[in-house]
Order: structure tokens, then C-alpha cells, then sequence
């Protein structure tokens, strides 16, 4: 029985029980503590009066004699205590109007042992036998010792095994409180379901303080089982505000950063602590017992401190607890600072706004892009900002970079607007000037005065060159190979939606190979104190000596230029570098939609330019890789969003092109169906098709140089 | 939809000219195919379609082509295309026999000539 029952303070109940009534009327366990106090356990006595009496004076009994004599002394020395007779010669004073109840107790005989487990001294036993019972001689003490070894060990397996099931449960604990203040995001609420989480297990009472901007502190979170004991603790806090200049107590905690631990918080502590009568009161109506703050640290800075409070239960804390308490503290605090520097608007908007923006860039031959966007570090300034890459139809490419006035949620949403709507003209084929324009007159339709500056430019791969419209934003920056960073005024005009009758027209820009376009927003140039002249010629001197490697020529721009870690606006960055086409290779993935077929032929053609291809050549491949994609498509129709791969190749005095696709062959149909293949057979030589359950690959090849 | 191509019309007494320029493939032939129908009245003797800026016509520009043909024809309507010697879209109609199917001139002057001397007036 004793090997089953595991738990520390039963196990000691039931050693006392065991040996009464047949070995003492009355047992006591007294446990050293890890702050060298003692826990007592009694059997407890049939009558309650006695059992009272009996614990007033070993009270008094341990006053009068400390570790001299009793139990503290056979702990102190390990040896054993054995009182054959004490009938007449009470080893306390019995006090006037104790007499009766003593004399009904009558104590006979006690005997106290040392429990001894693992070469440690961790309590005493004690035995005494009243009335009729037994006189205690050797034989009854090795008895006692023999008890005290059994249960002794139990005892500190007890202890053993609730130390490691207390920190497997901490552990399990701080993993439980760090999830919850890791997934929520709302810091208030967060805070208060961990102080729910620390009540009852690590306290009666919780309670979390932060500290202001302006360093007032303020209740975060306070937690009881009992509802009505927190009301009460709201109306004292709210009667009785924290004094921030108190030495002792949160406000220290949180000047100081360091700890405090009240194992026992005594009627004196609080009568010397608290001066006013009625809070004096209110404190003792709260009945602390136990009492210990821990700050709350992150980043170097304090802000704020965690109460963890015995009450009611009676229970104390030791140094374990307050290392448990500064552990959970220090996670809190990180939950703290996250949630501050992201609250839940902002990381709403966050959410949104990164969802409005491109998952990936377009991959065309001949091409780089790369672009980043970095949230505003305060909410309310988070949102607006945006950049696109869009494929174009006729095979150039459109690039936005643009921003939404306003800020927050709403801008977010707007800027979903405006992206949508240039995107769509973009696509449609109008040409920059054209775009910009209907995205103009369109926020006319706008519910209310939306306006936004960007830059919209259509890259023409073919020529290098860009065909650009500047709407009230900052200049495009281009670096040459060699370093040289210039602005791109162009003629600039006013932002959209300001004036329905604004004029936008485009300018050219040439953009030689290994050129590096950079459109930026002006949370990148702008800076407290500072002109946007002063801040673009910052970013020209950052990006002529930036990286040359494209990903981390955007991540140094944004490192270097960007004002400081507060950022107070948001941050888009998009840059574009025209390289030289490999003129031995060309790959591509496509979607298989028709749309992309115009496309493909652009890329296509650029590349057969940089080949020995004559413009008739050039013409026939780039029909036959058409008809090929287009049988491609064709397969494709009915399955999952479909993509199909082109590969070209210069082998010997050939073009070798691959057109592959992953959907199911058909059998070209109808009168007009074979055509397309016709037409390849025709213009190409050495034309395998293989049909394979993954798709279909079409290899082709076309001899070049020599009329065919 | 993008516009690839564009149409431009006029008229040369009994015969529509139609100039198609820019680029026909599978997403925009369908359309293109309709318009340039309802570009054709029904007084004209013909129509040339002028493909001498049609810098690329694929499988499905051909077929868009056969099945103008043969809707003209319904109508008792002639179509010639006029296609210079030299343009690159020339050799893929020889391939696929549109010369064996309409006709095939080296400009609209040519081709307002041969429609002239074959087509008589409809009424």
C-alpha cells in the first residue's frame, strides 16, 4: 500500500494513521521543507478539541525549546527522542483554562525518530501515547525507527516522484501557455487566459501588470476561482492605485527587474507595509499567505511583472516556484512584446495586404525580378503599399509599384482595388498610358476620395525597352552594370484619383541587359527630418553599392535605406534586370490557356533572334512550337490548372524544340483537327511525338542556315 | 481579351477589302472570323482579305480562312487573300493548300484584278 500511494502528503497521513490507534493514540509527521521550515501531518485526533490543543502546544512548544529539544532537534542531530513517562512532568507549560482539556488528553509517553531516506534526515516521526496506553521503552523505539525507515523512503519516493510529475507538469504547462500566447492574437486576452492557466495550480491568485508608454502601470490580468474575489481585487486596485514609487512590490519589480518572494506574508508585514486603515483591511480580507512577482523581461526592457498568490489554500512558495514563475514570465514577456509590436489589427491587416500581393513573380527568359514588402511596425500605418508583375499577353511584362493614401485595414482593401483594376487593363492590352488612365477615371466610381501614387511600366524584352507612366510617386532608380545609379523623372503627373481630367502619358526608357530597374515605395526614402530629395539620393548611393545579386540587392536596399527597425510606413520594393538570353538554351513553363500562346511566341522569337536563325526559319519554328503548345492546351482541357514546359536547343546546325505536357493525348479530329500537325511535319524535320501515361513530349527538329 | 490583331475595312466599289493585321492563333481566330464575316455586305461581289501585316497566322488562322471561304461561299461571295511573295506567313498557306481553296494574290491590287475578271456582280 505504501509503495502505491505515491502522493508526498498521503503517504505521511497514512503513516500516521497506521500507527494509531494500536502502536500511539497520536502521530506526527513533520517534513523538512526545501526552505529548512517544517510541514506537519498528524493522524488528527478523534476529538477535534484535543487535536486543537495538542497543536497549540507543539506551537508553543517549539517557541519555548527550538531546536533544542522536540522534533527540530532530533531533525538537527538525527537522533532519537524517547519520554518513557511524561504523566507528571510536562515538558510545556500548561497555561490557566488549559488544565481540563489537558487533563483529558493526558499525555503518557512519547517517542520521536528521525525518518532518515537516502542519507538524508527529511523529517522526524512522532508518536505519543496518552491515558491507558503504552509506556515507550528501547524495544517500541526500534519499532519507531523500523516505521520511520518504511515510510521515510515511501515518503521520498512520494517526493521523487512529485518533483518529476510537478516538472513534467510545468513542462508540459509552459509548453501549453506558450502555444496559447504564441496563437492569439489579442495581448489582453491572451494575458488573462494565462493567468487563468497559473490559477488555482500555481496560486490562488494571479495577476499580470504591464507598464505604459508613460509608465504608468496598468492591471492586465487578474484571475481567482472565485469571480467575486476578483471584483473585490478590481475595487481595491481601483480605491488604492499602485504607487509607482513604492520600494517594494510591482513598481520595484519592474524598476528593477529583479524578483521578489514572500514564502509568508505575516499580519505585521502587512500592517508595516500599508499605512491606510481601510486598505489594511482589504488586504487582510484578502488573507495572503504566500506571495511572489516576477518581472516580465523581453528585449532588455521590463514590461511589466507577474503576482502569483497563496491564500486561501495556505500554501507557500519556495525558490523553485519563483524560478518556475520567472521560466513562464520570460515567455509571456516575448508573447507580450510580439503582441505589441503586432496586435491583432495589425497582423489583420498584414494578413490582407500580403494576400493582395503577388505569390510569385513571372518566369520569363531573359528576365530577373525580385520584390519585397515589409509591413508597417505600428498598425495604424500598415497597408496600402503594393507591386505587380504581370505577363503580358504580347509577351511583355507589366510592372507596378504603387501606393494606397491611408492606412490600415481600409487601404488594404482599397489597394486590393486598384491592383485588380490596373491588372485587368494591363492585360487588357492598353498600353501604360491607356492603363493608368482608366484606373484614373475609375476611382471616380470609388464610394469615396481613393487615391494612390504608382508607377506602371510595359518592358518590352525584345527591344530592352520600357514604356513607363509616373502618377505622383517617386522616380524609378536605374543602375547601370558599372554602378551608376540614375533617377527616372520621366514627365511625371498626378497621383490617380485626384483629378478625373488628369493627362498621362508614357516615356521610354531603355533598359540594356544587366541593367537593374528599381521601383520603390517612399516608406524606403523617407525619413524624420529629412527632405524626399535627401532620402532618394540615399537610396541612390545604397544601390550603387548594393549586392549584384538581385534577391540580395533588395535585401541590402531595404537594410541599408530603410529608416530605422520602427518603421512608420510600409516598405514595397520591385526590381527588374533584362539579362543576356542564353543563346544555346531556351525553357519555359507555361499555363496551358491559350492566352499564353502569344506569349510564348515572344520569348520564343527573342531567343531564335540570338541564334543564326534567318527570319523565315525563326517563323516556321516558332508555328510549329505554337502548334505543338496549342496541342498541349489541347490535352490539358478538363484537368487541374495545367502547365506545359518548352525547351529549345541549338545542336550542331539544328534547332531542337521539346514541347511537353502532362494531360492526355487526343486524336486530332475533324477536317481541321490535323492541321496543326500537318503544318509541323511540314516545317520541321525528325518529328517524334510520344504519348506516356504522365503526357505527351513533341521533339522537333529544324536545320538551319539553309533554306528548308 | 488582348487585341492581336485588328481589322480595318474599306470598300472598292463591288468588293470589301479587309486588312488584317497583327497576329491570329487559337484564342483570338474564332472571333476574328465573325467580324470580318459581318464586315462583308451582302452587295459585294467579294472580298480580299488583305493579310500583308499579319505577322502570324497559325493552324487555327488557317482554318479561320477555310471556314470564311466557305461561308462567303454560301453566300456567293469570292474571297482572295492578298499575301506578299516575301511574307513568312506564305509558306505554311502552301503547306496546308489554302492556295488550292481561294485564292492566293501577292497584293490587294492583284487580288482586286482577279476578282474583277472572275466574279460577276450579285444583286
Amino acid at each position: 500500500m505504501l509503495a502505491q500511494t505515491l502522493d508526498y502528503e498521503r503517504t505521511l497521513a497514512d503513516v500516521a494513521q497506521l500507527a494509531v490507534p494500536e502502536f500511539a493514540d497520536w502521530c506526527a509527521a513533520d517534513i523538512v521543507q526545501p526552505d529548512g521550515s517544517l510541514r506537519q501531518i498528524t493522524s488528527g485526533h478523534p476529538d477535534p478539541r484535543m487535536e486543537d490543543l495538542l497543536m497549540e502546544l507543539r506551537r508553543r512548544y517549539r517557541q519555548e525549546h527550538g531546536a533544542s529539544e522536540g522534533a527540530m532537534h532530533v531533525i538537527a542531530t538525527g537522533e532519537s527522542e524517547l519520554k518513557a513517562d511524561v504523566r507528571n512532568a510536562p515538558r510545556i507549560t500548561i497555561e490557566s483554562g488549559e488544565e481540563s482539556d489537558y487533563e483529558a488528553l493526558s499525555p503518557r509517553s512519547y517517542m520521536i525518530v528521525p525518518m532518515v531516506a537516502r542519507g538524508r534526515t527529511i523529517g522526524a516521526l512522532t508518536f505519543l501515547s496518552t491515558r491507558e496506553g503504552l509506556h515507550y521503552g528501547p524495544a517500541d523505539l526500534d519499532f519507531a525507527h523500523h516505521l520511520a525507515r518504511r515510510f521515510g523512503l515511501a515518503a521520498d519516493n512520494a517526493r521523487l516522484y512529485n518533483e518529476a510529475e510537478l516538472a513534467r507538469e510545468r513542462l508540459t504547462f509552459l509548453a501549453r501557455a506558450s502555444e496559447l500566447m504564441a496563437a492569439s492574437l489579442d495581448l489582453e486576452q491572451t494575458l488573462q487566459q494565462v493567468a487563468y492557466l497559473l490559477v488555482p495550480r500555481l496560486g490562488d491568485w494571479c495577476g499580470i501588470e504591464l507598464v505604459d508608454d508613460d509608465g504608468t502601470i496598468h492591471n492586465a490580468a487578474t484571475a481567482h476561482v472565485d469571480p467575486e474575489k476578483v471584483k473585490f481585487a478590481d475595487e481595491m486596485r481601483r480605491r488604492f492605485p499602485v504607487d509607482p514609487d513604492s520600494p517594494t512590490g510591482v513598481p520595484n519589480v519592474i524598476r528593477t527587474g529583479k524578483s521578489e518572494l514572500y514564502p509568508e506574508i505575516t499580519d505585521e508585514m502587512l500592517t508595516a507595509g500599508i499605512e491606510d486603515e481601510e486598505q489594511l483591511a482589504m488586504a487582510r480580507e484578502l488573507g495572503l499567505s504566500s506571495l511572489l512577482i516576477v518581472p516580465l523581461i523581453a528585449r532588455a526592457r521590463t514590461l511589466g511583472a507577474l503576482t502569483l498568490v497563496h491564500a486561501e489554500s495556505g500554501r507557500r512558495y519556495e525558490e523553485e516556484d519563483l524560478r518556475f514563475a520567472e521560466d513562464l514570465a520570460r515567455r509571456a514577456a516575448v508573447a507580450v512584446d510580439n503582441a505589441r509590436l503586432y496586435t491583432r489589427e495589425h497582423r489583420a491587416v498584414v494578413t490582407l495586404q500580403q494576400s493582395l500581393l503577388p505569390r510569385q513573380l513571372p518566369d520569363i527568359p531573359g528576365m530577373q525580378f525580385a520584390a519585397r514588402y515589409l509591413p508597417a511596425t505600428s498598425e495604424v500605418d500598415v497597408g496600402g503599399d503594393w507591386y505587380d508583375a504581370i505577363a503580358l499577353a504580347d509577351g511583355n511584362v507589366g510592372l507596378v509599384i504603387g501606393d494606397v493614401a491611408g492606412h490600415g485595414l481600409e487601404a488594404a482593401a482599397v489597394m486590393g482595388q486598384f491592383r485588380n483594376a490596373l491588372r485587368a487593363y494591363a492585360l487588357d492590352g492598353a498600353g501604360p498610358a491607356a492603363a493608368v488612365d482608366r484606373l484614373n477615371r475609375l476611382t471616380r466610381t470609388f464610394e469615396q476620395n481613393d487615391m494612390a501614387t504608382l508607377v506602371y511600366g510595359e518592358f518590352d524584352s525584345t527591344v530592352n525597352s520600357l514604356r513607363f507612366v509616373r502618377a505622383g510617386h517617386p522616380p524609378p532608380l536605374v543602375r547601370a552594370p558599372d554602378g551608376t545609379v540614375t533617377g527616372v523623372n520621366g514627365r511625371g503627373s498626378l497621383p490617380v484619383g485626384v483629378a478625373h481630367n488628369s493627362q498621362y502619358e508614357a516615356d521610354t526608357l531603355e533598359l540594356a541587359p544587366n541593367t537593374t530597374l528599381l521601383l520603390y515605395t517612399d516608406g524606403l526614402v523617407e525619413r524624420r527630418g529629412e527632405t524626399l530629395e535627401d532620402g532618394i539620393a540615399r537610396l541612390e548611393r545604397v544601390l550603387s553599392g548594393a549586392p549584384s545579386s538581385l534577391e540580395e540587392l533588395c535585401d541590402h536596399v531595404i537594410e541599408t535605406a530603410a529608416p530605422d527597425p520602427d518603421r512608420a510606413d510600409d516598405i514595397a520594393v520591385l526590381a527588374l534586370r533584362p539579362v543576356p538570353v542564353d543563346a544555346t538554351a531556351f525553357r519555359t513553363s507555361l499555363r496551358a490557356e491559350p492566352g499564353e500562346l502569344s506569349r510564348l511566341r515572344r520569348m520564343l522569337m527573342r531567343w531564335l533572334r540570338a541564334t543564326p536563325a534567318s527570319a523565315q526559319e525563326i517563323y516556321d519554328i516558332t508555328i510549329a512550337c505554337g502548334e505543338a503548345s496549342a496541342n498541349a492546351i489541347e490535352h490539358a482541357y478538363g484537368a487541374r490548372p495545367a502547365s506545359f514546359e518548352v525547351e529549345g536547343s541549338v545542336e550542331g546546325d539544328s534547332i531542337v524544340l521539346r514541347v511537353r505536357d502532362y494531360g492526355s493525348w487526343r486524336a486530332p479530329r475533324g477536317q481541321h483537327r490535323g492541321r496543326g500537325l500537318k503544318l509541323i511535319d511540314a516545317l520541321m524535320q525528325d518529328v517524334r511525338i510520344d504519348r506516356g501515361d504522365e503526357g505527351t513530349e513533341i521533339c522537333m527538329r529544324r536545320q538551319i542556315g539553309s533554306q528548308a | 481579351m488582348p487585341e492581336l490583331a485588328s481589322l480595318s475595312v474599306e470598300r472598292d466599289s463591288a468588293v470589301q477589302i479587309v486588312h488584317l493585321s497583327g497576329e491570329v492563333d487559337i484564342s483570338n481566330a474564332g472571333p476574328l472570323e465573325e467580324h470580318i464575316s459581318d464586315a462583308v455586305p451582302n452587295d459585294v461581289t467579294g472580298l480580299v482579305l488583305d493579310l500583308s501585316e499579319t505577322q502570324y497566322l497559325d493552324s487555327a488562322g488557317i482554318r479561320m480562312l477555310f471556314e470564311l471561304a466557305q461561308r462567303l461561299e454560301g453566300r456567293r461571295q469570292s474571297l482572295i487573300l492578298a499575301v506578299p511573295e516575301t511574307a513568312l506567313i506564305r509558306h505554311s498557306l502552301i503547306v496546308t493548300e489554302v492556295d488550292q481553296a481561294m485564292g492566293l494574290e501577292d497584293s490587294v491590287d492583284e487580288a482586286l484584278e482577279a476578282l474583277a475578271g472572275s466574279g460577276e456582280p450579285v444583286d
